[in-house]
């Protein structure tokens, strides 16, 4: 019945491509969301880094006439006091990141460890964990915030304490749960059985799982630590010494800037968070969209 | 593709001897033997549910000899998965013992466990999450040998530590398993491959160790037919080659039969019927086999027109007191229901555990 | 009245890739079924017979839609063209004339709604006049469950009891044409004998026309009258089932034949398996879509036109060589 088969003369063909190890940051560039997201956080990241060492002015010199609109010697006019806008902003973009990104590096280091842990090992662990995590997630953020910065001596290094200390739970959750769907498959069963200890298959096999979590939600924290971080300085509860975002806003909003139609006061440090936020979004949606397609049906 | 009896680069293994322990001799149905490489004594996997108690396996008692094929036969809710994953020890037993080669270990934790975890493989049901999606063919094939360095060595006689010579060997595996060339699927992703090749490569993983003992859970379920068939053959042929003993877990009947010489039906987590799957499936002898068998579609239609015992096992979490069968036996008897029937040898290879077998 | 239930005519069905691509489920297809008959169609995965079944009950969903062909429904007194159908139409259509049982029970079965609601659910959308109560017991019975399952949730059914109930759904309207897409394969052995067992009696008691798509040849063999081989969109073998089974005509089917394990393949006997992967829906086939995995295949094949050939008494192929490997086999 199987007639003049040779199952010797078939070859079982792999695909019509060579064997090529894809690159993820290539990838990842070539994605359009996710490149739009990139540019615009580089930019302003770059924008912020030059600003540590440069300004048109130097950014606290406050001699300059008050209130006036931008103009080709003020690129962003002038505020309540004198300072340039523009210098202002630029010195300011950089600390604001700072911020942003150092909470992200708190939260996302911490919240990955717990939730990595957590999730792999289960059991008491776990549970002791999860409670703790549940607490502090039950705690209303603002007022909780606002509760720590009356306690710790308003500096930039404490804002981002605080603001960290209130992140890396979500962080921990998120990534917990993925590690328990992701702990079920037979391919972690395959490499237990392969002998591999516990917190190899959890860095090796399981953490890749997470990972675009990670970057994901490592943006939306930055983002969001920035807002967070300008939003306290709004109300007044930062180091009103710094030069940073909120507290451009905390000054516009306190010396009546609307009354005065200062809007190039108002505008740069408004705008550029919402397209941060955006630009977060973007990159979020491209990052999963690379990751679904590498991995196939993760 | 199948490169015949000519297989290169294998050897032999040879299985480090175990520090000798006190061979532990149990009154066992199943005559205990010397070259028993996995023995289960009254093995019991309880799970619990809130206060319900899931009796997975019952007090089961089997045993697979070197290079010996063992097929565990029963439907969902039977045990068989349960002890497929008892057998490779990534579940722990309640109570009862599993010796491997004369020696406990269904005690064994860290690093006692990691090494004994070379001895047996598992091939899983599901092709599409046996692999890490992340990981390239040769990362996935390669990881155990990552993990026990040192014994791959001892195994193939030379040292292994260039990356080229590993790739190599890996390259040779999958050749082996009828992925040819090997070379072109190292630095592949799973989602490149189709289920069919996907389950070529567990094979590949679950071999490259060389284990005394491979368990395959439904390897084939989630194929279609002609691949199934493939990967039938294929597994037929390595063990021919490779000598390893098989434990084959299945619902179906017909390949079961074709893949081993044994079989055990299992029951709620009892075993009901074991020995020869020749006379077995020629002349069952408890009722429940004999439903399974009858119940069975051949080419051509039907077993029999005859309507069949309706059995509906869904109530019921084993460990009830008598028969697991009592509440659908066409010829259950108050005994039946009151004690449980012991697994007793009826025939030269055949054990029942029934008071009333069928033809007797 | 005519001698077919449902005529199906060059049936096209498209699934979107997103881009603009688009898979050709189902290629050409053209289908006759009988009054009264049970016609198993069997295919692997991809090969199109789930597809087919979501078309003829006009399920296929935009992005995805029927490109072009005929179906036609012979109700007693007329034809109704399926495709053709609106809101209203297909709501009397559905479920009165052509009922479907799913694969998964979980897809048909609402999970928050008690059994007996889900009958009642249907019946109002159909206007039934009789008595509810009366109508959901004939049925239930009919499926061989008692009146306890009535008030049980979905989840408090087994596998086997699910499926029962979407059989007595499925035939509650009391429809002349049963599409079964693979009733029986989640269930377990014993379980899925009783079901099959008892459709093949109820189609016979009930005056039921029975379209049974399957990926096992056994189970087509069980149940059906006449059986049709699918590949790549078409129906490439199609005969009763003795000549089908006992005189398969297609390379296709007599591989997949013997693929298959019964209790009595000897051990250690090579299973003919089958090669390579099927064709890549999504581009053009021209000629024979098997010949690349075809052992037999010659050079005309891929300049095959499809026409279908007969090859003994209601038994037709699409495959050039077909008679002649039966004349040489004989």
């Amino acid at each position: 019945m199987i007639g003049n088969y040779n199952p010797e003369n078939t070859n079982i063909s792999a695909t019509d491509l060579p064997p090529v190890k894809e690159n993820l940051i290539i990838q990842v560039w070539k994605n359009r969301k996710a490149r739009l997201g990139i540019l615009i956080i580089g930019f302003f990241a770059i924008f912020g880094l030059i600003g540590q060492i440069h300004t048109p002015y130097p950014a606290a010199y406050d001699n300059f006439p008050t209130w006036l609109p931008p103009s080709f010697k003020h690129w962003f006019g002038t505020d309540y006091d004198g300072h340039d806008v523009f210098s202002q902003f630029m010195y300011g973009t950089g600390v604001s990141l700072y911020v942003g990104a150092a909470v992200a590096l708190i939260a996302v280091s911490l919240g990955t460890l717990v939730g990595l842990v957590s999730g792999y090992y289960g059991g008491i662990v776990d549970n002791a964990f999860m409670r703790f995590v549940d607490i502090l997630l039950i705690l209303p953020t603002f007022p909780l915030l606002v509760i720590l910065s009356t306690y710790f001596k308003p500096t930039v290094t404490s804002t981002i304490i605080v603001i960290g200390i209130l992140s890396w739970p979500f962080m921990a959750r998120v990534i917990r749960s993925q590690i328990l769907t992701v702990k079920q498959r037979p391919f972690v069963q395959a490499s237990i059985l392969a002998g591999m200890p516990g917190y190899q298959i959890m860095f090796k096999e399981i953490f890749k799982f997470a990972l675009p979590l990670i970057i994901i939600n490592a943006v939306y924290i930055f983002v969001g630590a920035i807002v967070a971080q300008a939003g306290l300085a709004f109300f007044g509860l930062g180091d009103l010494s710094s030069i940073n975002w909120g507290t451009m806003l905390y000054y516009a909003q306190s010396q009546d800037a609307v009354i005065y139609y200062a809007w190039w006061w108002i505008v740069p440090p408004g705008l550029s968070i919402a397209i941060l936020g955006i630009a977060a979004n973007f990159f979020g949606n491209g990052i999963t969209e690379v990751f679904g397609e590498r991995a196939g049906e993760v | 593709m199948f490169t015949g009896s000519g297989v290169i680069g294998l050897r032999r293994l040879r299985c480090k001897k175990m520090e000798s322990q006190l061979e532990i001799k149990e009154k066992n149905p199943i005559d205990g033997t010397q070259n028993d490489l996995i023995r289960f004594v009254d093995v019991t996997k309880i799970f619990k549910s809130g206060h319900v108690r899931n009796y997975a396996l019952d007090k089961v008692n089997l045993s697979i000899k070197e290079g010996e094929s063992l097929s565990i036969v029963g439907e969902s809710g039977s045990g068989k998965s349960t002890l497929g994953l008892v057998a490779v020890n990534l579940l722990r037993i309640n109570s009862g013992k599993i010796l491997f080669q004369g020696k406990d270990i269904s005690r064994l934790r860290g690093g006692a466990l990691r090494a004994f975890r070379r001895n047996t493989q598992m091939v899983f049901q599901d092709p599409y999450s046996s692999l890490n999606p992340y990981n390239t063919i040769y990362q996935s094939v390669i990881a155990p040998v990552n993990a026990n360095r040192h014994y791959y060595e001892t195994l193939t006689g030379e040292k292994a530590d260039s990356r080229s010579q590993l790739r190599d060997r890996v390259a040779e595996m999958l050749d082996l398993v009828g992925l040819t060339p090997g070379q072109n699927f190292l630095d592949l992703y799973p989602k490149k491959l189709s289920g069919g090749q996907k389950q070529r490569v567990a094979l590949a993983r679950s071999l490259i160790l060389r284990p005394r003992l491979i368990v395959a859970d439904e390897p084939t379920s989630m194929l279609d037919v002609s691949i199934s068939a493939q990967v039938l053959n294929l597994l037929t042929k390595l063990k021919k080659d490779f000598k390893f003993s098989v434990m084959y877990i299945s619902h179906e009947l017909g390949t079961s039969k074709y893949i081993s010489d044994k079989m055990a039906v299992m029951n709620l987590g009892r075993v009901v019927e074991y020995g020869s799957s020749d006379e077995i499936t020629a002349h069952p002898m408890h009722p429940y086999t004999d439903i399974l068998i009858k119940s069975m579609l051949e080419v051509g239609g039907f077993r029999t027109e005859e309507p069949l015992a309706k059995i509906d096992f869904g109530q019921y979490n084993g460990g009830v007191v008598g028969c697991t069968f009592a509440h659908s036996c066409p010829f259950v008897t108050d005994e039946c229901m009151r004690q449980r029937p012991q697994l007793e040898k009826k025939d030269n290879d055949h054990w029942v555990a029934c008071f009333h077998p069928i033809g007797r | 009245m005519s001698d077919n239930i449902l005529s199906i005519q060059n049936l096209e069905t498209d699934y979107s890739l997103g881009s603009g691509g688009y898979v050709k489920a189902i290629r050409s297809l053209n289908l006759d079924v009988r009054r009264g008959e049970s016609i198993a169609l069997v295919g692997e995965s991809g090969s199109g017979k789930s597809t087919l079944a979501l078309s003829i009950m006009r399920l296929i969903e935009k992005p995805n839609k029927i490109a072009s062909g005929e179906i036609i429904f012979h109700d007693k007194d007329k034809d109704i063209s399926v495709l053709k159908l609106g809101e209203n139409g297909l709501r009397v259509f559905r479920w009165k004339k052509v009922a479907m049982i799913f694969q998964s029970a979980m897809n048909i079965l609402n999970p928050v709604m008690r059994v007996e609601n889900q009958f009642i659910d249907t019946f109002e959308a159909h206007n039934i006049q009789d008595d509810y109560s009366e109508r959901i017991n004939k049925y239930l019975t009919i499926a061989g469950l008692g009146e306890k399952v009535r008030r049980l949730y979905p989840h408090e059914l087994s596998g086997g009891m699910k499926q029962r109930v979407s059989i007595a759904l499925a035939l509650s309207c009391e429809p002349e044409l049963l599409i079964a897409d693979e009733p029986t394969t989640a269930l377990d052995v014993v379980v899925q004998r009783e079901i099959l067992f008892e459709l093949k009696q109820l189609k016979n008691k009930l005056n039921l026309s029975i379209i049974f798509i399957t990926h096992d040849l056994s189970v087509a063999s069980a149940v059906a009258d006449r059986i049709g081989i699918f590949y790549a969109g078409r129906i490439v073998e199609i005969g009763r089932k003795e000549d089908v089974i006992n005189r398969p005509a297609h390379p296709y089917a007599k591989l997949l034949l013997g693929s298959i394990v019964t209790l009595s393949t000897p051990r250690g006997k090579e299973l003919s398996s089958l090669e390579g992967t099927p064709p890549d829906l999504s581009k053009e086939i021209t000629g024979c879509s098997f010949y690349e995995r075809c052992p037999s295949h010659v050079k005309q094949c891929l300049s095959y036109d499809l026409k279908p050939l007969k090859v003994g008494e209601d038994h037709y192929v699409e495959c050039l060589r077909a008679q002649e490997l039966l004349d040489s086999e004989d």
